[in-house]
């Protein structure tokens, strides 16, 4: 186990600084191809000092290699790397520390993901076993349908749709009324209320969590059919044991472990699927921080958020394999 | 999970002097997309203490089908048993609530499967895998369920039982995860013991070890065991009887010593003479010509009849039945005093 | 991978129809003579064939079909769908709902919606096109390297496949799009193809150690063909089919990527006109009542992304013989 986590461990530092490398590389390709950034974020529009200053801070704009197309400007990204080690982020156009502007908009996202991470997993999860035990039936047809139209439907569109009808249509039927509580027209409301930080957040978690949820389903579905025709689970039969003995800890024990492992990379997908999620329901999350970086063409922003947004994403990740290895003894002891 | 104290449940009554295993007539069909498929058709044979019977037979003969109809766990769907009666100690298994034949499983009637690693479950320690067998069936505590596994390591033979309870299946080797296969079947002492090709997924000089093993335990134990293979040098040493299968049927039955001395089907010749010898050595081995018949679709007569050497023209008509050769034998072929004469 | 459009883990997902009995006709001598070394070609050809005949036979795979056969000639020729020019627009006529006159009524700016979708879908089927191209070229050549050579070059690939696929593609997509500036279909294309290769780098890979194997391969090498020559003639053909299957998967998810990135504000931008231009045009208007002006277009694009993953499926049931 120790020296799977060493390797583990190894394998995550070259692979985060590639990430980041590769991330960086994009961004400078960008200026490099555009020519002087300030021009082309500006268009025709004349940037303020602040801007062409928190600018300068973000980029290093006076640096010879950002007009050299192609040069991956080392320099530049030594520089940014030992800023994020410092866990220093530098500034937006309006000069507000971009770790300030993270530190408010995090425990948003946060319960965001929360909220689509618990729907995938108790309603992914029974799906799937339900499905998985009764084979080819109702609830198997649907879990199959759903996948393939979740898989289909871009988040945005479904969200949108989700948003007319539950929210306008539907939840309409409540604010015009004058019995429904406050929090049930929060809950089918159009957009996030800060007074009902909970509520108000659980369409879009329904959204968040759609495509997730159809995969958990299919996922669990598909391991639990083939661990129950496993010869383990024969033996087990064979043992004597009692059938939901057989089923809830032969079969399901070992039909969990890619189910888990997927609902771990999944947290890092809710992270930054909420950057799709967030924009439609208007959610001052980080992906509200991302997009409306996006409308006021503030890189400044944008880049060090999904610096954080990758950084994340890795490290949960990396928590998903050694977790892997915890419930999966032949990993552990390779 | 609650485990539950089987001792205190009702128990079915068993007869102390009856036959210890008969199975009388066994059907048991597969019903696929392809049509139904006929895997065991009416076999039928008996089992008392501290005998070895085996049962021999190709892959598609319907051995192990067999062992698990009597075992109670065949996939069904697609696989039903249609007709026969499996008789422990004169209850027939075949008609009994699910709950109570369970707590036969393992417990009266244990089983060896042929690859162990992939029958025990990849994911708990050999320990708890053992030690299941005493919380399910006799409610026993952990800890002293864990003693238990200590033992039947040892009883078969484990070195540094006492660490390796703590291990995982594919932590053992081959022959060692057989062992602990074992150690799990005789785990409650079991009357029968249906072992299915348990040493065809080994080494040679390992088969050696765990039938010299299984014969062993079995002796101290007298327990009843079918030995279930496609190997007849394994049969030899060990078997008391041998029940060959072909295309679902026994088509011959016989003391094993009367069986490699004057086989009474052609199909047991047949399979005598291929396999190779060192007193043949330079001569050509014989092989079986053409396939068994598609299970989905059976000829009438004699299953055999397409690749047998001696076959006339009734037995493409008649199928036949299993005749008594003496009391302790029988073979299905119309011409056997012909063949056992040659 | 961030985005919803992604392969799934399904991808591998074999239905195992067989069932317990044991092999009932066949005896492992015999199974070995049918599948000699000589009659690779021939063997090859045939399986494309019965996956061919094996399509005909799903209604899945014929409709899906149709549906992108529609789609591409509506991308390719749109003057067969239709004669109104989608620019030719009227602010005075704007947010017409669907009517005689225009079926699909008219666009927050007062052209004629039908016209719009239609056009629209060379942008959309375009950069699905070129991206998919990038990704099966970056992805299949790094692939056969590394699963072919092994060694140093495979782990490095391996390493560079990782980091990349750190790099979810929604926020890359995003972070690279907007300092970029331009939003043309090729930008797009690029991005797509820049942060999804590893996706076929892995699957070729596989395939390719898999082909390395066999026995003819083995047999071509130690005739001393050279590596250009056993990779191109042995193993290509046998390990591409897995490729085509994701191919034909990325080509719809990257129809709904392209819509997802112009959402964002960082893909395709008007005067362009394409599904995801549409969408992102309708947004303001969606919730006071003119829900049409998304149900057209995201219509169209849902159906095509749908066509293309139930046709990657239904070609991968059909490549697969373990299902037949």
């Amino acid at each position: 186990m120790g020296r799977y986590i060493l390797k583990r461990l190894l394998q995550f530092i070259p692979t985060v600084i590639g990430s980041i490398f590769l991330l960086h590389y994009l961004v400078v390709l960008g200026i490099q191809i555009n020519g002087n950034p300030a021009r082309a974020m500006f268009g025709e529009r004349t940037p303020t000092p602040a801007q062409l200053q928190a600018l300068a801070e973000v980029f290093n704009t006076s640096d010879p290699c950002l007009e050299q197309t192609g040069n991956p400007c080392l320099g530049l990204f030594w520089e940014r790397v030992s800023n994020l080690v410092q866990g220093e982020l530098g500034v937006n156009f309006q000069r507000i520390p971009i770790t300030e502007l993270i530190s408010h908009a995090l425990p948003v996202t946060l319960r965001l993901a929360f909220l689509a991470f618990v729907l995938q997993v108790v309603i992914g999860l029974s799906t799937g076993v339900i499905a998985g035990l009764r084979g080819e039936g109702v609830v198997d047809y649907l879990v199959k349908v759903s996948t393939v139209l979740f898989i289909s439907v871009p988040v945005f569109v479904l969200g949108r749709l989700v948003q007319v009808y539950l929210g306008v249509e539907f939840g309409g039927v409540f604010r015009d009324s004058s019995w429904a509580p406050d929090w049930l027209t929060a809950l089918f409301g159009v957009r996030y209320t800060p007074d009902h930080p909970w509520a108000s957040l659980i369409l879009p978690a329904v959204v968040l969590a759609a495509l997730g949820l159809a995969t958990t389903a299919r996922l669990t579905r598909t391991s639990l059919m083939e661990n129950l025709r496993a010869d383990y689970v024969r033996t087990a039969i064979a043992k004597g044991l009692p059938r939901r003995r057989v089923i809830g800890v032969h079969a399901l024990r070992n039909s969990l472990i890619p189910v888990i492992t997927d609902l771990g990379y999944q947290i890092g997908v809710l992270m930054s699927g909420a950057v799709v999620t967030e924009t439609i329901f208007n959610i001052p999350g980080i992906g509200g921080l991302v997009i409306n970086g996006v409308r006021q063409q503030d890189a400044s922003v944008i880049i060090p958020v999904v610096t954080f947004l990758v950084l994340v994403y890795l490290v949960i990740n990396l928590l998903v394999d050694l977790l892997y290895a915890v419930l999966d003894p032949r990993i552990r002891y390779e | 999970m609650t485990v539950e104290t089987e001792a205190k449940k009702g128990a079915v009554a068993f007869d102390p002097n009856a036959p210890l295993l008969e199975v009388e007539d066994l059907q048991v069909e597969f019903r696929t997309r392809d049509g139904v498929a006929k895997a065991v058709n009416g076999v039928t044979f008996s089992l008392s203490e501290g005998e070895t019977l085996a049962i021999l037979g190709e892959s598609g003969s319907g051995k192990s089908v067999t062992a698990q109809a009597i075992m109670g766990i065949i996939d069904s769907p697609p696989g039903f048993v249609t007709g026969g009666q499996v008789r422990y100690r004169g209850v027939d298994l075949l008609t009994l609530p699910e709950e109570q034949r369970r707590r036969i499983r393992g417990a009266k009637i244990a089983m060896i499967f042929q690859d162990a690693l992939s029958a025990l479950n990849p994911v708990f320690t050999v320990g708890f895998q053992l030690g299941e067998m005493y919380r399910i069936h006799r409610g026993t505590s952990r800890a002293e369920a864990k003693r238990r596994a200590i033992e039947l390591l040892e009883l078969v033979k484990i070195p540094a039982a006492r660490q390796r309870v703590n291990e995982y299946p594919h932590q053992f080797s081959g022959g060692m995860r057989q062992r602990v296969m074992i150690a799990m079947a005789l785990a409650l002492d079991p009357d029968v013991l249906i072992a299915d090709e348990p040493t065809t997924a080994l080494d040679v000089t390992v088969q050696a070890q765990i039938m010299g093993l299984l014969a062993e335990l079995q002796r101290e134990r007298n327990m009843g065991l079918i030995l279930i293979t496609h190997d007849m040098g394994v049969v030899a040493d060990v078997a008391d009887r041998i029940s060959v299968m072909y295309a679902g049927r026994v088509v011959e039955r016989a003391p094993v010593h009367d069986i490699y001395a004057s086989p009474a089907h052609p199909y047991t010749k047949a399979l005598l003479e291929s396999i190779p010898r060192v007193d043949h050595k330079g001569k050509r081995l014989n092989v079986i010509k053409g396939l068994p018949p598609a299970l989905t679709n059976i000829p009438p007569g004699c299953p055999f009849a397409p690749r047998c050497a001696v076959v006339q023209q009734r037995c493409h008509e008649e199928r036949p039945p299993l005749y008594e050769v003496n009391s302790e034998r029988g073979s299905a072929c119309h011409y056997w005093e012909e063949v056992i004469a040659r | 991978m961030s985005d919803s459009h992604n392969v799934t883990p399904e991808a591998t997902e074999v239905e195992n129809n067989s069932t317990s009995v044991e092999d009932s006709t066949t005896s492992p001598s015999l199974k070995a003579d049918t599948a000699g070394q000589g009659d690779k070609p021939r063997r090859n050809a045939s399986l494309w064939m019965d996956a061919f005949h094996d399509l005909r036979r799903r209604p899945t795979a014929i409709i899906s079909t149709l549906y992108i056969l529609l789609m591409v000639s509506m991308a390719a020729f749109p003057w067969l769908w239709t004669r109104t020019d989608p620019r030719d627009c009227d602010i005075g006529e704007a947010r017409l709902h669907p009517s005689s006159e225009h079926i699909f009524g008219t666009s927050v700016t007062g052209c004629d919606y039908y016209a719009q979708a239609i056009y629209g879908a060379r942008p959309s089927i375009l950069v699905a096109l070129f991206g998919t191209l990038g990704v099966v070229l970056i992805g299949g050549v790094f692939g056969v390297l590394a699963g072919y050579f092994g060694g140093w070059i495979d782990a490095l690939l391996i390493r560079l496949s990782e980091i990349v696929a750190g790099l979810p593609f929604l926020l890359g997509g995003v972070a690279f799009l907007t300092l970029v500036g331009t939003h043309s279909v090729w930008a797009i294309a690029s991005v797509l193809a820049v942060l999804i290769w590893p996706q076929v780098a892995r699957i070729m890979r596989a395939s390719v150690i898999s082909a390395k194997n066999m026995d003819y391969v083995q047999a071509a090498r130690s005739l001393g063909a050279s590596n250009t020559r056993i990779i191109l003639r042995h193993i290509l053909p046998n390990a591409v089919a897995p490729t085509i299957v994701v191919a034909t998967i990325l080509l719809g998810s990257f129809v709904g990527a392209e819509a997802t990135l112009t959402f964002l504000g960082v893909g395709l931008q008007p005067p362009t006109v394409s599904w995801g231009v549409m969408i992102n045009q309708a947004q303001n208007f969606v919730l006071t009542g003119y829900a049409y002006l998304l149900i057209f277009p995201a219509g169209l694009l849902v159906g095509t992304v749908l066509s293309f993953i139930l046709l990657g499926d239904a070609v991968r049931d059909a490549l697969d013989p373990k299902l037949r």
